[in-house]
């Protein structure tokens, strides 16, 4: 299938999985023990539409760091297609790949891991310049000097490095190097939360100002509900490798319908002190590792809805849906009510 | 020269229902440069069986005030001035000894990173054992029994079973149930947590924190909350304390702290969160400027650089505690102009770091 032409997605990926298989120490072997395989990206169908904020938003294992480096390339997929506008990226030869490298573009979680700590801000900013998009030195430093203002830093931050700048200063270059070979799509990963929260305002501010300012497309990966209420266009939740729920982001907010959604909503503390805060009784129990996938649907082991046929019956989110939810509760409401519920079952 | 000298309660209002008083509790780093200031005359009193947060920024010196009052501070530190009167005694003048019971016995501890908090190369049940002899003799068979129960009361499902097992193989919410479980054993008066959810996911955040609510109540004990999460904050804590640059700037009871801040810097927090649980309404207000460096500040008030109300009379020299209300004190000289609805933080654009 191809992407049909008239359509805004901007990237677009089928039935995209990514398996690792694990480690096996020679003892392992010796004892004929098989490498495991851990799925981390399992069957996921999306679309990325131009312009727009997407929030990938999930707990720790749930894939979604995964997910968006297999977009960027970093990882070879196991399975599925991909595609930016009308190109196939997974049928690419490297080398043709390489050239869609400066179109997509990472900023990490870590301001200080992912700079180089012997590089002047500079000669950071203007080295893909001179090399990928073979400017002279001068347009480059020009360049340099309208990334740094997009960022919100002065130009005399060029003269430095990285270890002289505090960790949100350290964020907003990570951003004016992910830029500097104009990206049209930004894989950010978890952005803002190493900040401190008065610092994480300030650089939500600044993916506001390159949004609106270059029109960037944007996946935006959290665990943090409340920075994708406030960053998002439309939100994919993802769980043990697969979507489970994407929509607009005041729809899923307002009527979150898949009960692993509703869950960790509900498990964010309000700010308004006396608030309902108290334990969940639609879902129960922590995240499950990758290696052992149950079968059916992937939360059917931490569901308070969970019925007999959610253990058998594998769900998939519909595309075509507004507001789609991978729960057998709306996907056959009909079916789902013949089943037997199984709520006593944790206890 | 004491606070009370200066006019204000030095218990905040909560003098008689204390079970902790910190009093001017001052402690510094050893640099090159000379000493730096991390907890600068925090005074502060824990009460009985209340739920005490205390909120505040990277170097804000919220867990260093914990760690002063534990005597456990990193290599370099060292409390130079005040007092932390426990049951008529001062903690800071007791003997390594003395200190070392109270320490893991009516005052518990747990900490941010539960991998880091457990022995790796010991069983649970060898680290749980260990707590519950230091503080009482116990034969074989009550010691079981009592670990047993100990790891069931925090929530840790086939509890025997898991005895045997080392801390790798427990998740890290079920690590820090474990965690909790050991700090518990020794019956604690004082629970004190610092930043205990915090590397964990928010659905295991819930469970911990329900737990340790659960626990406070059952056993009327006292915990504070150090924690970083104004949502934590509200809504598990009777009372809140807000740290800026090594200083106490505000304390008040939670609604009020939430509702009707008097610290410019509470203000600044609480613009600048987003919620969840509202729609996006307008843009958040970022506070202009970072935290300064521990030592780095401003002379006069800390937060006067990043503040929009900050006058000449800001910087002129220390800014001291002044009551706004019975149980409420924040350190500014302008607290008639503070208010949540003020707008205080808004012209503000990008450039603005």
């Amino acid at each position: 299938m191809t992407p049909d032409p008239g359509s805004d997605a901007l990237i677009r990926v089928e039935g995209l999985s990514k398996q690792f298989v694990t480690a096996n120490s020679t003892i392992d072997r010796l004892r004929g023990r098989k490498p495991r395989v851990l799925r981390a990206v399992d069957d996921v169908s999306l679309e990325i539409r131009r312009g727009e904020v997407l929030a990938l938003v999930g707990e720790t294992g749930s894939g979604k760091s995964t997910l968006g480096r297999c977009l960027l390339g970093y990882h070879p997929v196991t399975s599925g297609r991909m595609w930016y506008e009308d190109v196939e990226l997974t049928v690419l030869a490297p080398a043709k790949r390489r050239e869609f490298r400066s179109k997509m573009q990472m900023v990490f979680q870590n301001p200080y891991g992912s700079l180089n700590p012997r590089m002047k801000v500079i000669d950071m900013l203007t080295e893909p310049l001179t090399i990928q998009r073979k400017l002279s030195k001068a347009a480059a430093r020009t360049r340099a000097a309208e990334l740094l203002d997009l960022v919100g830093l002065p130009s005399s931050a060029g003269a430095k490095y990285p270890s002289m700048f505090s960790g949100g200063q350290r964020q907003r270059l990570s951003i004016a190097r992910a830029l500097s070979v104009n990206p049209t799509f930004i894989v950010a990963d978890e952005p803002v939360s190493a900040l401190d929260v008065s610092i994480q305002a300030q650089i939500l501010r600044v993916f506001e100002e390159i949004r609106r300012q270059l029109g960037l497309t944007i996946l935006f990966i959290t665990h943090d509900l409340s920075v994708v209420r406030h960053v998002a266009d439309r939100v994919a939740v993802m769980y043990l490798g697969r979507i489970v729920e994407l929509a607009e982001v005041e729809e899923l907010f307002r009527d979150p319908k898949h009960p692993y959604t509703r869950g960790l909503l509900e498990a964010v503390p309000s700010l308004v002190p006396g608030d309902a805060f108290r334990e969940s009784t639609l879902m129960t129990g922590e995240i499950p590792s990758a290696l052992a996938l149950p079968t059916g649907c992937h939360f059917n082991p931490r569901c308070g809805l969970v019925r007999s046929g959610c253990l058998t019956e594998d769900p998939k989110i519909s595309e075509a849906d507004q507001h789609a939810s991978a729960c057998w509760a709306d996907l056959d409401p009909d079916r789902f009510a013949e089943w037997t519920p199984l709520e006593d079952r944790a206890s | 020269m004491t606070m009370s000298e200066r006019g204000v309660d030095p218990h905040h209002g909560a003098a008689g229902s204390a079970i902790v008083s910190i009093n001017d509790l001052t402690t510094v780093f050893r640099r090159e440069t000379g000493p730096v200031r991390v907890v600068d005359e925090v005074s502060l009193d824990l009460r009985r069986g209340e739920v005490l947060g205390i909120v505040g920024e990277s170097g804000s010196g919220k867990s260093m005030l914990l760690r002063s009052m534990m005597r456990i501070l990193p290599k370099g530190a060292a409390t130079t001035g005040g007092r932390v009167t426990y049951e008529g005694r001062d903690l800071l003048s007791l003997s390594t000894s003395d200190m070392h019971t109270i320490r893991g016995g009516e005052i518990g501890m747990v900490f941010q990173d539960p991998t880091a908090a457990l022995n790796p190369v010991y069983t649970v049940r060898r680290q749980i054992y260990a707590a519950l002899r230091s503080h009482q003799k116990l034969s074989a068979a009550e010691i079981e029994r009592r670990a047993v129960q100990a790891l069931t009361d925090v929530g840790i499902p086939s509890a025997a079973q898991r005895l045997d097992e080392y801390p790798h193989q427990f998740s890290g919410g079920m690590a820090q149930r474990v965690v909790i479980a050991i700090a518990l054993a020794s019956d604690p008066k004082i629970l004190l947590a610092d930043e205990p959810t915090t590397a964990l996911d928010v659905t295991t955040q819930r469970q911990i924190l329900m737990l340790l609510l659960a626990i406070e109540r059952r056993r009327e004990m006292t915990l504070v909350l150090v924690s970083h999460s104004l949502g934590v904050i509200a809504q598990l804590c009777d009372r809140v304390a807000v740290m800026y640059a090594g200083q106490l700037v505000e304390l008040a009871d939670t609604r009020t702290l939430f509702t009707a801040p008097k610290h410019p810097y509470t203000v600044g927090l609480l613009s600048c969160v987003p919620d969840a649980h509202k729609p996006r309404g307008a843009a958040l207000v970022p506070i202009p400027g970072t935290v300064p460096d521990p030592g780095e500040h401003a002379p006069g008030c800390r937060f006067a650089p990043r503040c929009p109300l900050a006058v000449a009379a800001c910087s002129a020299g220390p800014i001291e505690l002044v009551q706004v209300g019975a149980t409420h004190v924040s350190r500014c000289i302008r607290t008639d102009l503070v208010s949540l609805d003020a707008g205080l933080f808004t012209k503000l654009d990008v450039h603005d770091a």
